[in-house]
């Protein structure tokens, strides 16, 4: 996004950094510790930085701190070369995929000073890479809005004390991998005081969208004032950046043209999303259920059994729980699933309709009976008179066999009881 | 940006003027850092008399995104690395972190002996670097199946606790940070051997996948978590603000379906085992109130995979919104010339409507 333009006087070079966030951010927790700690005020640090170079393109990836130290007898200062050696090895070890492309160094002003090129000459003596470069951060001004105050510097990779060699200072750009996009966007919105984002996973989604079109939207509008400025004569003509603004609008006619494969593609992708969707959708529908099942069958039970007590109701759910499999059976499938849930719904709503009679609720009695045996008049006429039960003795085995709904699995002696009435 | 300033409870009263003359503000103070302090409290270790002493971690924003980079990076591998930081009363200051060259599952305790020598070539290369912080923990990451910890990482946890106190563990899930867009991490200490904790109120629920489910049952009770909060620097804060100039780009550009998919995949195969699982539970078991419990589980575990999904569409539409505009809206039948300004008008639309 942002790019240098040779504001220190050096000849500019066609080296192009990529620099990422956790090396700025590492720079800057460097810089603020011992800022803190040491109490200097015109503190400088200094360290490596690591990365992986291809061709012209240094990519930027994490750095460490140096060891700095002064030579006594030429008063030059310098990083400690055994120290760095170490630390080197160290992060090889962890991150083979990257090794050390340059320095870091931190100051009040946008040019090198000469401990910063004393460093980068070290480094270059060091022959670690062809193209050493160097990272520079301005700490006094913190950066604008738009921009960081970063410089990156190439150095020559025969420079020696005597002879430092020619700076070029190179382009940057920063870039993101995406977890260090969730890390930062993390630390930069929930670091309040709870930690926690307030609302629903789905206002987040439309907070952040928002925000980003609304930084599309300032961006467009940038770009309208300026042309209308420069319309008016109030602005130079930049042809650069007209060339740029006329290619935006030349692209967004292409996505006209490929309007229709674009509709489809979406059309596409938005029937599989729904598809995808009715999975959360029908388990919710299924937990739902069950919860106003369970419910039901203990208001139903309380119905039958004022006086049961406060110990009653578990029997009652479990007798309704028992019934659940048959509703919540959602194979992992794709395809199927919807046709085995209608059929495996079917079960579970008969029952819940027939379970409003208070014949049928009578026979969920049997595996309770070992509490409250209720009157064995009442349970009589309950399944003489229920139209769909049938002989009370004979629940038990095609219960266990074939699942008939609201009919519980009576233990032994419960089984027992009720062949006793 | 509110930024939760975890300042030292003790600062002495030349400390502060020192920081007013030097007018670093007390967001900054956290990187103080007090030899003698920290010694006394070392040596006091108020925490072998109360299980429970510390409450807090208060994580840097580097070590954050350090941990969170590492743990990304390890992929389906579980990685591990160690953080320093300092003691702040019933908090732990963790101020940066670093990754030690283990990989892999279940190898645990063995890597701690294995890591051990890195880790003190790393320490005693930062006291040169006059690096004062202390290594005050570990932190690993689950990928996929949450922030918990394991029967492994107890026992590495509860030794640790014995041999290196203070001690804390840190859990990442570098999977459902990428799936939610929300780091998720989590911070535990392990009680002493024998030690019954009082009935405290269950933590916040969490899915673990079925095969996950009994390692995490049988120790569950055996650690609590510590509650996490995050700072940052005055010119962290600046850097950040301009980072987020370039974010809007990947938040329009990408989209959590397709950045997403496999863990999303997994997540459904996740849901379907666990309903089949509980289907079993209903047929056979005599508990059944578990089993609906277990089925409010799933459901919440479904809900978070059709968030997921909701935003996914979000992103979708709006998308379509911004940039197909035959389809999206009248606004098409303007002339080409004013691209810019139907788009223009198009998004601020959209902004009103969110």
């Amino acid at each position: 996004m942002s790019q240098n333009k040779g504001e220190s006087g050096c000849v500019p070079t066609n080296l192009k950094a990529l620099i990422h966030p956790l090396v700025v951010m590492q720079i800057s927790e460097h810089f603020s510790r011992l800022r803190v700690q040491e109490k200097v005020q015109d503190l400088r640090v200094y360290g490596a930085v690591l990365g992986r170079q291809s061709g012209r393109t240094v990519e930027m990836i994490n750095s460490f701190a140096f060891k700095m130290y002064t030579d006594e007898t030429t008063g030059r200062e310098s990083f400690n070369l055994a120290h760095f050696e170490a630390r080197a090895r160290q992060y090889a070890e962890v991150f083979p995929e990257i090794s050390v492309v340059g320095v870091y160094c931190t100051g009040s002003e946008a040019e090198l000073i000469e401990v910063d090129r004393n460093v980068l000459t070290t480094f270059s003596q060091l022959k670690a890479t062809d193209s050493p470069v160097l990272l520079k951060m301005n700490t006094a001004t913190g950066g604008n809005d738009r921009r960081l105050p970063l410089y990156v510097f190439e150095g020559d990779s025969s420079a020696t004390e005597e002879k430092p060699g020619n700076l070029a200072i190179a382009e940057w750009q920063l870039i993101l991998e995406n977890s260090e996009r969730v890390g930062v966007n993390h630390i930069a919105k929930l670091s309040t005081k709870d930690g926690q984002e307030t609302g629903s996973a789905n206002a987040k989604q439309y907070r952040s969208q928002k925000s980003a079109i609304d930084m599309l939207v300032s961006r467009i509008e940038l770009i309208l004032a300026y042309l209308a400025e420069v319309e008016a004569g109030r602005l130079p003509i930049d042809l650069e950046i007209l060339r740029e603004a006329n290619l935006l609008t030349q692209r967004l006619r292409m996505m006209v043209r490929h309007a229709t494969e674009y509709k489809n593609e979406f059309d596409k992708e938005e029937k599989e999303l729904t598809i995808y969707s009715l999975l959360p959708k029908i388990t919710s529908l299924m937990g739902a259920y069950a919860q106003v099942g369970a419910k039901l069958s203990i208001a139903r039970y309380e119905a039958t059994y004022p006086t049961a007590g406060i110990s009653a109701p578990r029997g009652a759910y479990n007798a309704f729980a028992k019934q659940l499999p048959r509703m919540v059976a959602f194979p992992g499938t794709e395809d199927d699933d919807e046709e085995e849930e209608e059929e495996s719904e079917r079960g579970p709503r008969r029952k819940i309709h027939a379970a409003d009679s208070p014949a049928i609720s009578s026979s969920t009695t049997p595996p309770l009976s070992d509490r409250t045996p209720p009157p064995a008049l009442d349970l009589l006429s309950a399944t003489s008179s229920s139209p769909t039960s049938e002989d009370p003795t004979a629940i038990p085995a095609a219960a266990a066999a074939t699942d008939v709904p609201d009919a519980p699995m009576p233990s032994a002696s419960s089984a027992a009881t009720s062949s006793d009435v | 940006m509110e930024v939760d300033n975890a300042r030292p409870t003790t600062a002495s009263v030349p400390q502060r003027n020192w920081e007013m003359s030097n007018q670093i503000t007390t967001l900054d103070s956290v990187y103080e850092y007090n030899d003698v302090m920290q010694n006394e409290i070392r040596q006091a270790k108020p925490w072998d008399k109360d299980p429970h002493y510390f409450k807090q971690v208060k994580v840097s924003a580097i070590a954050l995104l350090k941990m969170v980079m590492h743990a990304k990076r390890g992929g389906n591998l579980e990685v591990m690395g160690l953080m320093q930081g300092r003691i702040d009363a019933n908090s732990l200051i963790i101020l940066d972190a670093f990754a030690l060259p283990v990989e892999g599952t279940e190898t645990r305790v063995n890597a701690q002996s294995q890591a051990y020598e890195y880790m003190s070539i790393y320490t005693d290369l930062c006291d040169t670097e006059n690096r004062k912080e202390k290594v005050v923990g570990w932190y690993h990451s689950h990928p996929g199946y949450g922030c918990w910890l394991s029967g492994i990482d107890v026992s590495t946890q509860t030794l640790n606790q014995k041999y290196q106190e203070p001690w804390v563990a840190i859990v990442i899930d570098p999977l459902r940070t990428m799936s939610a867009g929300k780091v998720d991490i989590g911070a535990f200490r392990t009680y002493p051997e024998g030690y019954r904790p009082p009935n405290d109120s269950p933590s916040e629920y969490q899915s673990i996948p079925l095969n996950k489910i009994e390692d995490f049952g049988v120790h569950c009770k055996r650690y609590y978590s510590l509650e996490i909060s995050f700072f940052k620097s005055e010119m962290d804060a600046q850097i950040l603000k301009t980072l987020w100039k370039t974010y809007w780009l990947s938040t329009l550009s990408t989209s959590p379906l397709f950045s997403n998919a496999e863990f999303i995949n997994n997540q459904m195969k996740d849901i379907a085992q666990k309903l089949s699982a509980l289907e079993r539970k209903f047929l056979t078991a005599e508990k059944n109130v578990d089993g609906l419990e277990g089925l409010e589980k799933v459901v919440t575990d479904a809900e978070t995979v059709g968030d997921e999904l909701e935003a996914a569409r979000i992103s979708q539409f709006v998308k379509r919104a911004l940039f197909d505009r035959k389809h999206a809206g009248a606004i098409c039948c303007k002339p080409p010339q004013s691209a810019d300004e139907a788009m223009s008008e198009d998004l601020t639309e959209d902004a009103e409507m969110h």
